[in-house]
């Protein structure tokens, strides 16, 4: 594997990390052989089924016990593993950048979600690939499986740089048709849009049998508010300004929190979105494997 | 409410303060950039509701700390009624005591008298004013009593009540002679009074004159009346009317006449036997009085002066009248004395014989077998040769008294002799006594001038009016009013002259006056502008208004004859009582206050019982409406107070103190962050 040198990637971690094997929770369309499940019949120890042989089907398949049973002709196939497509969806867009006093920035955070998961896909074989997304698609390096490739897309997350507008669902919406064959689409963003519009997104995305996993970045004090005198917010992605006396608005705007993540909540529940919600300030190394490991126990699933 | 630091109110504007920070804290925002801004979009647009009130609240509860704390520093008062006092205060306050009888009442549950509880609460209330100097004026002493220290009036032996009626003009023109000559700034004059109209003699002259004096000063005068006439109670009093020694069937009598009188309060009058105490030479009995309504009179009740190792008790002697002890013990003693009627001698100083005659019918016929009438006729020349002493009446139908005999006739009304003037035949221009006649007019009889009914002699005029309650013409005792209007009158002589009209035959022409004198004291002179002469009236003819009027103005002034007199406290000079002594009475009074105090006084060989004025009993208060006539356009307040040991002004700070903490744990409680739910991160 290739030396990692960069900030955003601990080797410790993904040391431990490498111990638990990423998983899709979905049968992939891969281009060789893995070791994940494919939807297609392969030559792997698995036994899949039995089927009726057809003219043209390879003798050496025949299941000649079969026959001597029931005096017909079986074919015995296999299951098929494949290897996966996975795609890191970033947020690059500038409330990215947004971290509390003494806390890591998002896109710092999202960084480190983001190589540690190509890292880990690339080592057991998978193809990685990385799409930064603002007002639209700042970067896109399609899934390749290559070792070099790893070190374009460390390359790619290291040079990005948060800036611009969300329009995460027009863009979640055109990946779900460009992306091609089924793939694991990871994304890594603090989803301050419209939970409904996400909803749509989400949808789209396993109706093109995707594997949707989202990693939604909030810093502590975006979930506390805990201002005491009167501040002036800056829109960090280009809108207008808001004075705000926090004693006055901090009930309400724990109201209108609320509310966003119950709805998001459900929205992810309904479309089958692999959720994982993460505190900045809380280390990386926990959510991975909370979401590594969560896919292991739904192996087995095509 | 008021403020003994006044100035510190100018810090008022400090309330402020709370709001200012407020802003400016506003102004010093911090800029965060922000990313969840759409959780403040949202935030924003949502109803503000109680969190907006409670920044309201918060602000408030600060502004109201602020003003708390201010006005607790600047001593506030709760005074009531009594306005802006406290931060118009001076240094020196002017006080006029009632210490009339009525003032003794006591009220219950406190056991303390209207006057003690007036002077209590009045030094309370000017010690918390802050008060440095207290001038007292009361109806007993000529010259203000000064203290150094309000709460020294309380013990002051000269502020106890006495026997006098109060006269609260008068100590208002001294009090504004005070102010004047101390030059005084502004001033707190405190009336002290329980609001009898015996004491505030409200159709009194002077209150015009004093009401001009006190507006015409250049300092702020505000005047506090406290009024204690409120809270009145059932109260009981006797007075003696007359006491005589007569000749009965059982030999020497006494004839004594009282009323007893009750004022109610708020109760209602129930009918009451009362004993009567009467005690003559040591010798006590018991009448019983029944009392249905508001008086009760008894006339002529005997008592035997039987003494048989005493002469001299037959001829002269003291005694009491007293009433069981109710709320007012000031008001339920009365004294009298008695002596063999001494001769009503009357001097007639005329040389008209027809005048003469008629008079002399008048003079000498005694109303009482018990009484001698002695009249004797000089010309005003032989006035020196008269022992005046013996002198009740004089009768002058002359030419008014020039020289020695005016002297001598002054000196005479001085000392309580009366004098009835009539016209001169040919007046000249000599102005005497206040008297001036200019000339003499005949009357005819003309409706204008007399009664249609006239019965007699059509051609006569007639008396228009007279007052039926004065002493000369006044209605006789069960009532009945004199047959003035009876009396034809053909020529008048006019005059010039001040006084009250007792009868007129028209606004212009006087038939009878008194003469008023300089102050309040009773002049002992009468004018009657026609003579008894048949050829000006039918005075002779028709004698009994003559002869009634001549005869009580006889009594008038015998009552300057004799070894004892009945006074009343405060109208008697003070020469009276030197060298006097005790006899009965309160015998905590000092001896140079004998004359403030009823009682029954020996000076030499005259003896005075002492009583307190009629009018002290009748419980007459001052209306309102009238109050605030006298006073008129003067500073002035009226505050009702009870009987209590309370500061009629109360520094209420303490109230001020808590509601600042209260405000302040208000603040707190509405500062206090809310226990937030946690927003639950997986």
């Amino acid at each position: 594997m290739l030396p990692i040198t960069r900030s955003f990637l601990d080797p410790q971690i993904l040391s431990r990390l490498s111990a638990v094997p990423l998983m899709s929770r979905h049968a992939m369309q891969g281009n060789i052989s893995g070791r994940h499940s494919s939807p297609h019949r392969g030559s792997s120890v698995e036994f899949a089924e039995y089927r009726k042989y057809v003219p043209g089907d390879d003798l050496r398949r025949l299941d000649w016990r079969a026959f001597g049973r029931t005096d017909r002709y079986y074919v015995k196939e296999f299951e098929a593993d494949t290897n996966l497509r996975c795609c890191v969806v970033v947020d690059t867009s500038g409330s990215m950048a947004y971290a509390s006093k003494g806390q890591t920035t998002k896109i710092e955070y999202a960084r480190q979600i983001a190589a540690s998961m190509a890292y880990l896909a690339a080592q057991q074989g998978d193809a990685v690939g990385l799409t930064c997304v603002a007002e639209k698609i700042v970067q896109n390096i399609p899934p390749r499986r290559s070792a070099a490739h790893l070190k374009v897309i460390l390359d790619t997350l290291e040079n990005a740089k948060p800036a611009g507008d969300t329009q995460l669902p027009a863009i979640l919406n055109e990946l779900a048709e460009t992306v091609r064959q089924r793939a694991l689409v990871i994304i890594i963003s603090d989803f301050f849009v419209d939970p409904a519009v996400l909803k749509g997104c989400f949808e789209h995305l396993r109706f093109r049998k995707h594997d949707v996993a989202a990693f939604h970045l909030l810093d502590s004090l975006e979930m506390e508010f805990a201002f005491t005198r009167p501040v002036r917010f800056t829109d960090m992605e280009g809108g207008p300004p808001l004075f705000v006396e926090p004693t006055e608005i901090v009930d309400r705007y724990h109201r209108a929190l609320k509310t966003y993540l119950t709805d998001l909540q459900r929205i992810v529940l309904e479309t089958a979105v692999d959720y994982h919600r993460v505190i900045t300030s809380e280390g990386y190394e926990h959510p991975m494997m909370r979401f590594l490991v969560g896919r292991t126990r739904g192996r087995g699933v095509r | 409410m008021n403020f003994i630091q006044p100035w510190i109110l100018l810090a008022l504007p400090l309330i402020a303060v709370p709001i200012i920070i407020h802003l400016v804290n506003q102004r010093r925002f911090q800029t965060v950039p922000w990313a969840a801004m759409m959780f403040l979009m949202q935030a924003s647009r949502m109803s503000s509701g109680y969190t907006k009130l409670r920044q309201w609240l918060i602000l408030l509860m600060r502004a109201l700390a602020v003003a708390c704390l201010i006005f607790f520093t600047s001593r506030p008062l709760a005074s009531g009624l009594i306005g802006l006092l406290g931060s118009r205060s001076s240094e020196v306050a002017i006080v006029l005591l009632d210490r009339s009888p009525s003032m003794q009442e006591t009220q219950a549950g406190t056991g303390m008298s209207k006057l003690q509880a007036a002077l209590l609460q009045l030094s309370n209330t000017l010690k918390t004013l802050g008060v440095q100097r207290v001038a007292v004026f009361d109806s007993a002493h000529e010259k203000p009593i000064e203290f150094e220290s309000a709460a020294s009036m309380n013990s002051d032996p000269s502020l106890v009540g006495n026997g006098m009626t109060s006269d609260i003009p008068g100590m208002l023109e001294r009090a504004l002679l005070y102010i004047k000559n101390n030059r005084a700034g502004n001033v707190n004059v405190w009336i002290c009074s329980d609001m009898r109209e015996s004491d505030w003699r409200s159709r009194d002259g002077r209150w015009a004159a004093d009401r001009e004096g006190f507006i015409g000063l250049p300092q702020e005068i505000r005047f506090q009346v406290l009024d204690l006439g409120a809270a009145s109670n059932e109260n009981r009093s006797i007075r003696v009317v007359t006491a005589k020694r007569v000749k009965g069937t059982q030999g020497v009598e006494l004839s004594l006449s009282f009323k007893i009188e009750r004022t109610l309060g708020s109760t209602a009058p129930t009918a009451l036997q009362i004993p009567v105490e009467v005690e003559v030479g040591g010798a006590r009995s018991v009448v019983n009085v029944d009392l249905q309504s508001e008086s009760a009179e008894v006339n002529d009740y005997r008592i035997a002066l039987s003494s048989e190792n005493d002469n001299a008790s037959l001829d002269k002697g003291w005694g009491l009248v007293r009433i069981p002890g109710d709320t007012n013990s000031a008001d339920n003693t009365s004294y009298f004395v008695y002596e063999k009627p001494p001769a009503r001698r009357t001097v007639i100083v005329s040389d008209n014989p027809r005048v003469i005659e008629a008079i002399e019918l008048c003079t000498n016929i005694s109303p009482e077998l018990a009484i001698e009438c002695e009249t004797e006729t000089v010309a005003s020349s032989q006035l020196d040769s008269i022992d005046w002493n013996t002198v009740a009446l004089v009768v002058w139908h002359e030419q008014l008294p020039e020289g020695r005999s005016l002297e001598l006739l002054t000196q005479f009304i001085a000392e309580g002799g009366q004098v009835l003037l009539f016209p001169p035949e040919t007046p000249n221009d000599t102005k005497a006594l206040g008297v001036q006649w200019t000339g003499w007019q005949s009357l005819d009889a003309n409706p204008i001038l007399g009664p249609e009914n006239a019965e007699t002699d059509p051609t006569l005029a007639r008396v228009k009016q007279w007052r039926n309650d004065s002493e000369l013409l006044g209605n006789t005792l069960n009532g009945a009013p004199l047959p003035v209007g009876q009396l034809g009158i053909k020529r008048i002589c006019k005059l010039q002259a001040e006084g009250t009209v007792l009868a007129a035959m028209s606004d212009e022409l006087p038939l009878l006056m008194r003469i008023d004198a300089a102050g309040s004291a009773k002049n002992g002179v009468y004018v009657c502008t026609t003579t008894p002469s048949l050829r000006d009236s039918t005075f002779a003819s028709d004698g009994i208004v003559m002869y009634i009027a001549i005869q009580r103005v006889l009594a008038a002034g015998s009552a300057r004859i004799g070894s004892t007199r009945m006074v009343t406290v405060g109208q008697s000079a003070g020469a009276l009582f030197e060298n006097a002594t005790q006899t009965a009475g309160d015998t905590n009074v000092l001896s140079n206050q004998f004359s403030q105090h009823p009682g029954v006084y020996r000076s030499d060989e005259l003896l005075i019982a002492q009583n307190r004025l009629g009018e002290e009993d009748s419980g007459k208060l001052v209306p309102a409406e009238t109050l605030s006539s006298l006073f008129g356009a003067l500073n002035w307040s009226r505050i009702e107070v009870g009987a209590s040991a309370r500061s009629l002004v109360q520094e209420i700070w303490r109230w001020f103190l808590i509601s600042m903490l209260v405000a302040m744990v208000v603040e707190a409680i509405l500062c206090m962050p809310k226990r937030r739910q946690a927003v639950v991160v997986r």
